[in-house]
């Protein structure tokens, strides 16, 4: 299940999605959620901080990296894409820090380009190991596909 | 095929170990392929128009293919008038910026009229900061303003990048820089309305990787010559590079 609490102009601690959440965690679905300010991501803790299955952090950029790693410190279910992680260092820096398994290869594709993800990956200083967990490990295993 | 990214930074990023130096640079602009880059001083931008365009000039001459961009700060106008007496004659500070405060605000258009007067004699392009549609609009009238001028909107608008190709398609001496949003539809919009030949590659690194900024115009459906003026001739022309690499 994918959510955009900021373009649908809702606050991520809402109870009604505090709610949804519940009822999803009985599915053991995986849950991304589109995230585009500092805050949201601390505010979504408290709601899915203790959700059983993949937590996929979504369109985090640079002024969000601190706070993205910080999140995936503290819950081992929780990962972030690298659609919007497009600036030298950051992918390598949350591979280094929690570990390459918590990263998934994103694009925004179709209106964001595919090769600026990739052209980025490619050039993270990452092993081959780390950038093929990235590419479709991760994913095969997080989306149980 | 050569590329020229017309917008980079020289510090003021989070992460240590790019773009702090010139050999820095030099280096990620080997590994990617980049072949001359216009660097603008974060530390001018952000705290200090005379230390930070002064470190900048002097490291331009500490590795090859590095230019750089003046920064006018319109908070520091005695300052910025002091750096741009002082360094502007160097044919290697290829543009100024003109910038103030909070860049995601429009320029104040009075203040602007002064640095732009003392920018004159020097005939190099001026670049502005239009992450938004009210940046463009006040960079359209500068244009307008000032037509002896050439001016370069640095982000094209961010997510109003069909304003700021309306306003380039309003005024001939707009040049579109193509850092901002990342919008496949940004740049073939670009091609059919103005042509190529105002179109500028640029990255905005380190805050954005350069291998991010070319797969934008990889992913764009541009055809081989277009790609080339915008990765390189554009530059190369609008900069007189062919000028200041025989210094």
């Amino acid at each position: 299940m994918r959510f955009f609490p900021a373009a649908q102009r809702w606050p991520v601690n809402l109870l009604a999605f505090a709610d949804l959440a519940r009822v999803l965690a009985s599915t053991g679905l995986p849950i991304m959620v589109h995230v585009e300010t500092p805050g949201e991501i601390t505010a979504l803790a408290s709601v899915l901080g203790d959700y059983p299955a993949a937590v996929i952090l979504s369109n985090v950029d640079a002024p969000l990296l601190a706070e993205a790693v910080s999140a995936l410190r503290l819950f081992a279910q929780w990962h972030v894409e690298t659609s919007r992680l497009l600036a030298p260092g950051n992918i390598k820096l949350i591979a280094d820090t929690v570990g390459a398994e918590r990263v998934l290869f994103g694009t925004g594709a179709p209106s964001r380009p595919m090769a600026s993800a990739i052209n980025t990956l490619r050039f993270a200083g990452l092993t081959d190991r780390a950038r093929s967990q990235i590419l479709s490990e991760n994913a095969l295993r997080v989306l149980n596909a | 095929m050569p590329i020229i990214d017309s917008h980079a930074f020289l510090e003021g990023y989070l992460l240590p170990g790019y773009n702090q130096q010139a050999g820095q640079v030099a280096q990620q602009m080997q590994a990617r392929s980049v072949d001359r880059t216009i660097l603008i001083s974060a530390r001018a931008v952000q705290a200090d128009p005379i230390s930070g365009n002064r470190i900048l000039r002097a490291m331009l001459d500490q590795a090859p293919g590095l230019y750089g961009c003046l920064t006018a700060h319109l908070n520091r106008v005695d300052a910025s008038l002091q750096a741009i007496r002082e360094l502007m004659s160097s044919r290697k500070m290829v543009a100024i910026m003109l910038t103030s405060t909070v860049p995601d605000e429009p320029l104040h258009l009075l203040v602007a009229d002064e640095v732009l007067n003392a920018c004159r004699r020097y005939q190099k392009p001026i670049y502005l900061n239009t992450p938004n549609a009210a940046c463009v609009d006040v960079a359209l009238q500068l244009a307008k303003t000032y037509p002896m001028h050439k001016f370069v909107m640095l982000g094209m608008g961010g997510a109003d990048w069909r304003t700021a190709i309306a306003a380039a398609h309003q005024s001939v001496n707009i040049f579109l820089e193509t850092s901002g949003a990342m919008d496949r539809s940004k740049i073939p919009a670009a091609v059919e309305l103005l042509g190529a030949h105002r179109i500028l590659f640029g990255s905005g690194s380190p805050h954005r990787d350069p291998v991010a900024a070319v797969g934008l115009l990889e992913d764009s459906e541009v055809s081989e010559g277009d790609a080339r003026r915008i990765l390189h001739d554009n530059a190369y022309r609008l900069f007189n590079l062919e000028v200041v690499d025989e210094e």
